[in-house]
């Protein structure tokens, strides 16, 4: 679980540190806020935790950060990622968290080309899988994911879709014990679920096999999901952050999504969401009413954020003020 | 004016309470019927407005309250201006009692005095749900609104305590 974090001079992020991290976490705020870049920083620092000293892995975690933070971000050069003043003069990015209980540190110059700079040299591994769902679905792209990154080791799609690919690509396993109500609700909000045989992607419902390039944009979204639970990547201690959740989801749907959100918090799975959506902040607001639980929503703005509790009911953020803006300017043309 | 809901409203020869006429008072007691505490004409609208204290805690029986408010109130005011024998009014100026007023728009408002700006859509959403038979019977489409007291005042509704 990711407990803690703090976050300095990242691109358009100056200075956010964000403590008592809870089982759902939301990030909202307008365009270019870097709602998706704080997704991105943890789940790289996450899953370089996982990645360092699996298997027969002999890289140092500085090796694997490095490397993660390129191929997630894709920049030319790691400095690129460091914010810059108006007389442009040199900054230091700088990362702490607070991860299953050790601290980590990394910091760099916007000089720093393929490698960090100071980084906390001594760090357990993570046992358990991190997955980021991105705003756009991978699976009509899933081949061409795999060529440009696998093989060409090209920029285009990010670590991100890469590793979720490969996720997707493990068969589920029978009998799997978790999950069970969650996989359930799923297969009934998409009526089917999605089946990957002989390198394709399909969509089965009843007894139909449909391409996945003539499936809809929801359904293989929360096709994904379901994959995930039943091959057993996402598993009690996952992080799974997801991007937009509300993309390609008609609103009720969004509802029943969050539904199997919640269901998963329960499960010990520690859930990270960047929105947009009013239906989003909304459904989690009652979640936390429902079940009780603190769920931080991080409102950002060009050059701040304020931290709020959706237990303590719905903040005053940018997404809200735009809905009652509209309200009142109906009421403006009415009265 | 008149206080409802612990809110001045703004009343005058263009205001028609119901609930200080006799025929209605019968009704009421007899029938159960409801009616909603102001009907202004305001330039080439007929505005029935009700008003509460608080947001819903049950919000279908609320809503439901309102539905029945605001329909009943429109039935009683038409048979007041076709000056149907049960529904004499002894109390209607002449500025309000004008058949051609039915051809005015209608608008339905809840000003809610304590309400949060964020709840009022969903509130507005769920009362238009539940209007929609009234809605387009008398092409009430677009015209139904709730309000808190802030916004009231400025849509010069209720009395700005600051003038």
């Amino acid at each position: 679980m990711i407990e803690n974090f703090s976050i300095t001079n990242l691109a358009n992020i100056k200075s956010l540190q964000i403590d008592n991290l809870s089982s759902i976490n939301v990030f909202t705020g307008e365009n270019a806020t870097g709602k998706t870049m704080i997704l991105s920083i943890l789940y790289t620092l996450s899953k370089s935790l996982e990645n360092f000293n699996r298997g027969n892995e002999n890289k140092t975690f500085k090796e694997i950060i490095s490397e993660k933070l390129y191929w997630v971000f894709q920049v030319n050069k790691l400095g690129d990622l460091v914010s810059k003043d108006r007389e442009d003069k040199s900054k230091h990015f700088e990362i702490k968290a607070t991860i299953d209980n050790q601290n980590l540190f990394i910091t760099f110059g916007d000089s720093a080309n393929k490698t960090v700079g100071n980084i906390t040299e001594i760090v357990e591994n993570r046992q358990e899988n991190s997955i980021f769902i991105p705003a756009k679905e991978v699976l009509s792209l899933f081949s061409v994911i795999k060529t440009s990154r696998n093989r060409d080791n090209v920029f285009g799609f990010d670590d991100t879709y890469l590793d979720l690919v490969k996720a997707l690509e493990q068969e589920p396993r029978k009998n799997y014990k978790y999950f069970i109500e969650s996989k359930k609700i799923l297969n009934n909000l998409i009526n089917g679920k999605i089946l990957y045989e002989n390198g394709a992607w399909f969509f089965r419902k009843d007894r139909m096999k449909i391409s996945i390039f003539s499936t809809a944009e929801g359904i293989k979204k929360i096709g994904i999901i379901d994959r995930l639970l039943a091959n057993g990547y996402i598993q009690p201690d996952s992080i799974m952050f997801i991007d937009e959740p509300e993309s390609f989801l008609h609103p009720r749907a969004v509802v029943d999504f969050l539904d199997i959100i919640a269901l998963l918090a329960q499960n010990k799975i520690q859930i990270f969401i960047a929105t947009h959506s009013y239906f989003v902040i909304n459904k989690l607001m009652l979640v936390a009413k429902k079940d009780n639980i603190d769920i931080p929503i991080i409102s950002l703005a060009k050059d701040n954020y304020v931290i709020d509790n959706l237990k303590d009911g719905l903040p005053q953020n940018s997404i809200l003020d735009t809905l009652v803006t509209l309200y009142e300017d109906e009421l403006d043309l009415a009265l | 004016m008149k206080i409802e809901s612990e809110m001045k409203f703004i009343t005058d020869d263009c205001t028609y309470i119901m609930e200080d006429d006799s025929f209605y008072k019968k009704m009421s007691s007899k029938y159960g019927t409801k009616d909603v505490d102001f009907i202004i004409k305001r330039d080439n609208k007929l505005l029935f407005i009700e008003a509460k204290k608080s947001s819903p805690k049950e919000l279908e029986k609320y809503i439901d309250e309102i539905v029945t408010k605001f329909t009943d109130s429109l039935i009683i005011f038409i048979g007041i201006l076709f000056d149907r024998k049960n529904t004499k009014s002894i109390i209607i100026t002449e500025q309000m009692n004008q058949t051609g007023h039915l051809k005015k728009d209608i608008q339905f408002i809840l000003i809610i005095k304590n309400a949060e700006k964020y709840h009022l859509i969903p509130i507005r959403t769920a009362l238009n749900n539940k209007l929609r038979k009234l809605i387009q019977m008398f092409s009430i489409e677009n015209n139904v609104f709730v309000m808190n007291e802030s916004q009231a005042i400025s849509k010069k509704i209720l009395e700005n305590p600051n003038i």
